[in-house]
C-alpha cells in the first residue's frame, strides 16, 4: 500500500503568491525574525503498512485503554531510574538516551510553536501538565501498554492519554518515522483546541488535528501542511458531499464505520488543507474568520459567508484533491527549542516508581499502578507524589479515610502537589460547614491550589459554589465564567454560570447558557455488556473526552 | 419564563430514551458486583423519590451521565462510588421482576448547586449598612 510523506529536501518552490496572513506574518509579531511563507511541497508515494491504520486507530487505542486488564506484566518498565528532560513547555522521561529525549521534547516544542505561530492568540498550556514518556523500545513500551501486547495486530508507536488532572504523551524512541508520533501529534492538537474553543464542527476538529499533526520537523525548520498519508483513499472513493460532511457528529457511521471514517478523517484533512493553502484563502485567514463566526453562526451559513457556495467549494476541493502537489509553509525553529539548553537529570527510582505508578493510575490500570506505587513508597517514604498515588488508588477502590490520610501526608510533603490539596479539602468536613472560619479555610485552600496551578479550572468551579452558598452571586459567577474560559470545552461549566445567572434573576441569558451545555452539562459514558450477557460495567469511566467520541 | 423574554432557537428538551421512562431522586445507595477476572458483573442502584426507595438494575448496557462539576471529574469518576447523595434521573423500562422498580436504561447524575444559606442577623445589619450608604 502507499501513502503520502513530505520530501523535506530541497524541493520547495517558494512563496505561492498570497502575502502571509495577519495570523501568518510570524516575521513582524515574533521575535526572532521568524517566518512563515507559503510554499510548494511535492509529495512522493512510499510504502508502509502500518500507517494503513493511523488515526483511525488512535479511536480503537483509546477504546482498549479504557479496559482494564489485569495481566501480569513480567517486569516493569521502572527497571532502572529514568531521565527527566526538561524543555521550556514540555517534560519528558525516559528510559533511553536522554539524547533522544532531548530530541523529543524539541519536537513537542516545534510543534507547540508551529500552533501558536499559525493561531497567535490561542492558549497553549492546560491546567492539566502533560507528561511525555519515552520509553525506549518494544519492551519497554509493552509494559506500559501491556494491553496492546494482548492480542496480535497493531502495536502503537505511540498515543496520547486526555485527562483532566493529568495528560501523557507515550512515544517509543526507537521509532523515529515521523507517522509514528502523527497519532500523538494529533490527539496534542485536539487537547489544545479543546482549550481554546467551545465546539468545532467534527469534521474541522479532525481535521485540523490532522493538519497540524502532519507538521514535519528539521532542526532549524517547521514544515506546516505536510501531504497525509490519508491522501491515498482519494482516488478510490468519491469525496463525500460538503453538506453531509458538516453534518457529521461523534454517532454518525461516518466517525464510527471503518471504510466510511477513512474517507471522512481523510476529507476533513483535505479541506481544512485546502481552506487553508488554497487558493484565495487567505493562507488561513478565512479559516479563522470562519472559525471565529461559529460561536454566533450556524455552521453552514457560516461557511457559505466566508468560503461561498458549498457547491463551488466542493468541486475546488475535488481537483485540488487530485493535485500532486500541495502548498505548505515553513517556520524557522526559534532558538528557545534549541535542545541543548534543555535541563536534564536523573531520576531516583522511587520517583520512577511514582510517576510511572500515577501514569498506570491516570490509564485506570490500578493493578499495575499498586505495586509500582507501593515500591516507590518503600524506597522513598517521603515522597509526596508517592503518597498522592497511593490517596488516589485508595479513592478508587472506595477507602476514603485512608485516601484523605494519604492526600493529608502528600502536601505535608510537598506542599507543591495541589491536587492532593484540592482533594483533601474536597474530602474533608470543613466543605460542607456553614461555620466562617472553615468556609475562610476552604477558600484560602482553593486559592492555594490556584497558586500552584492558576488553570486548575475545577479550584474556580469550587470556589463559585462556595461564593454561592456564601450569596455572593457576583464573586459567585465571576469564578464560574473563569472556570469557563479554562475549559471551555466542559460544557457543566457553562451550566454553572447560567445557574447562578439564574439565581441573580437574569433568566434569559442563564437560558443562553443551557443551550451551551448538552447533555445537562457533563459527560455520558456508556456501560456495556459482558458476552455472557450479565451486565458488565467498566468499573470506572474510562480515561478522557475520548470515551464521548467512540 | 414569558415567551418575549425567551431566547431565540429552538427550545431545549431533555433526551429521552425510546421506550423508556423517567424518574427522578437521590442516589441512596449503589452496589457493583465484580467477578473473578475483576470484571463488573452487575449494577443495582437504589434511588430515594420522595421517601420511597426505587431500586433499579443493569441487565444490559446503560449510559451514565454525570456532571462536569464533580469535584473528583472525569479521572477519577466511578458509577460504582462517591455517588451517593447525588441528584440522579433514571431512565429506565419496567422490570418483570417485581424486586426492582425497573430496568436500567440510563443513569444522570446531577450536581446541583448549594443552598445558600441563611443570612444571619450580622449579615443583614451589613447589608443595611451597604444600601444606606
Amino acid at each position: 500500500m502507499n501513502y503520502w510523506y513530505l520530501a523535506a529536501t530541497g524541493e520547495y518552490q517558494g512563496v505561492n503568491g498570497e502575502s502571509p496572513s495577519g495570523h501568518y506574518s510570524l516575521g513582524s509579531r515574533t521575535p526572532g525574525g521568524l517566518l512563515l511563507e507559503s510554499c510548494k511541497m511535492r509529495s512522493h508515494r512510499t510504502t508502509k503498512n502500518a500507517r494503513q491504520r493511523g488515526l483511525r486507530v488512535s479511536k480503537s487505542i483509546f477504546a482498549i485503554l479504557s479496559i482494564i486488564f489485569l495481566a501480569s506484566v513480567s517486569g516493569t518498565a521502572s527497571d532502572k531510574e529514568w531521565t527527566e528532560v526538561r524543555s521550556q513547555h514540555f517534560r519528558v522521561i525516559t528510559d533511553g538516551s536522554e539524547g533522544a529525549a532531548r530530541r523529543v521534547a524539541r519536537e513537542f516544542e516545534q510543534i507547540r510553536f508551529a500552533m501558536s505561530g499559525v493561531y497567535p492568540k490561542l492558549r497553549m498550556d492546560s491546567g492539566a501538565p502533560l507528561l511525555v514518556i519515552c520509553p525506549r523500545d518494544e519492551s519497554s513500551m509493552k509494559t506500559l501498554a501491556p494491553q496492546f501486547w494482548k492480542s496480535k495486530g497493531f502495536k502503537p508507536a505511540g498515543y496520547f492519554q486526555h485527562g483532566w488532572d493529568k495528560e501523557y504523551a507515550v512515544v517509543r524512541l526507537d521509532e523515529v518515522r515521523p507517522e509514528s508520533y502523527e497519532v500523538v501529534y494529533h490527539e496534542y492538537v485536539h487537547s489544545v483546541m479543546h482549550l481554546n474553543l467551545r465546539w468545532l464542527p467534527v469534521w474541522l476538529d479532525e481535521g485540523l488535528a490532522d493538519f497540524h499533526a502532519n507538521t514535519r520537523f528539521e532542526k532549524s525548520r517547521i514544515y506546516v501542511g505536510a501531504p497525509s498519508w490519508r491522501m491515498r483513499v482519494f482516488g478510490l472513493r468519491p469525496l463525500i458531499p460538503l453538506d453531509t460532511l458538516f453534518e457529521v457528529t461523534p454517532s454518525s457511521p461516518y466517525y464510527h464505520d471503518e471504510d466510511k471514517a477513512d474517507l471522512f478523517y481523510a476529507q476533513s484533512w483535505l479541506l481544512t488543507h485546502y481552506l487553508f493553502f488554497g487558493q484565495g484563502m487567505e493562507s488561513g485567514r478565512k479559516l479563522l474568520r470562519f472559525i471565529n463566526l461559529l460561536d454566533e453562526t450556524d455552521q453552514k451559513k457560516a461557511f457559505e459567508q466566508v468560503f461561498g457556495e458549498p457547491q463551488k467549494v466542493q468541486k475546488n476541493l475535488e481537483t485540488y484533491g487530485r493535485t500532486y502537489s500541495m502548498a505548505g509553509g515553513w517556520l524557522n525553529t526559534p532558538p528557545s527549542t534549541d535542545e541543548k539548553e534543555f535541563k536534564s537529570r536523573k531520576m531516583s527510582t522511587a520517583e520512577t516508581e511514582a510517576e510511572l505508578g500515577s501514569y498506570h493510575l491516570w490509564s485506570r490500570q490500578g493493578a499495575l499502578a499498586r505495586p509500582l506505587i507501593e515500591q516507590a513508597l518503600k524506597d522513598d517514604p517521603r515522597l509526596g507524589l508517592a503518597h498522592e498515588d497511593m490517596a488516589f488508588l485508595d479513592f478508587a477502590e472506595g477507602k476514603d479515610q485512608e485516601a484523605l490520610r494519604e492526600f493529608g501526608q502528600a502536601v505535608s510533603l510537598d506542599p507543591k502537589l495541589y491536587l492532593s490539596l484540592f482533594s483533601q479539602t474536597l474530602m474533608s468536613p470543613i466543605t460542607r460547614s456553614d461555620a466562617p472560619a472553615d468556609q475562610a479555610e476552604f477558600e484560602r485552600a482553593m486559592l492555594k491550589v490556584l497558586e500552584q496551578d492558576p488553570q486548575f479550572a475545577p479550584a474556580l468551579v469550587q470556589l463559585a459554589r462556595l461564593y454561592v452558598r456564601q450569596g455572593n452571586l457576583e464573586k459567585a459567577y465571576e469564578a464560574a465564567r473563569k472556570a469557563e474560559g479554562f475549559e471551555p470545552a466542559r460544557a457543566g461549566y457553562h451550566l454553572l454560570s447560567g445557574r447562578i445567572l439564574q439565581l441573580r434573576g437574569h433568566a434569559p441569558e442563564a437560558a443562553t447558557f443551557a443551550a451551551l451545555s448538552p447533555r445537562a452539562g457533563g459527560a455520558l459514558i456508556m456501560m456495556r455488556l459482558s458476552s455472557s450477557g450479565t451486565a458488565c460495567l467498566p468499573p470506572s469511566a474510562p480515561p478522557a473526552t475520548h470515551w464521548l467520541l467512540q | 419564563m414569558p415567551s418575549a423574554q425567551r431566547p431565540a432557537g429552538d427550545p431545549l428538551a431533555p433526551s429521552v430514551i425510546a421506550g423508556a421512562q423517567v424518574v427522578e431522586g437521590v442516589v441512596k445507595s449503589v452496589h457493583c458486583s465484580r467477578g473473578a477476572d475483576n470484571e463488573e458483573q452487575g449494577y443495582t442502584v437504589v434511588i430515594d423519590q420522595g421517601g420511597h426507595d426505587l431500586t433499579f438494575q443493569a441487565k444490559s448496557g446503560f449510559g451514565v451521565g454525570y456532571s462536569d462539576t464533580l469535584w473528583w471529574g472525569r479521572d477519577h469518576f466511578s458509577s460504582c462510588l462517591h455517588i451517593e447523595g447525588l441528584r440522579a434521573v433514571v431512565h429506565y423500562k419496567p422490570s418483570s421482576d417485581a424486586k426492582y422498580a425497573g430496568e436500567l436504561a440510563r443513569l444522570d447524575l446531577r450536581d446541583d448547586l448549594p443552598q445558600q444559606q441563611p443570612k444571619t442577623a450580622e449579615d443583614k445589619t451589613a447589608e443595611k449598612t451597604s444600601m444606606s450608604k
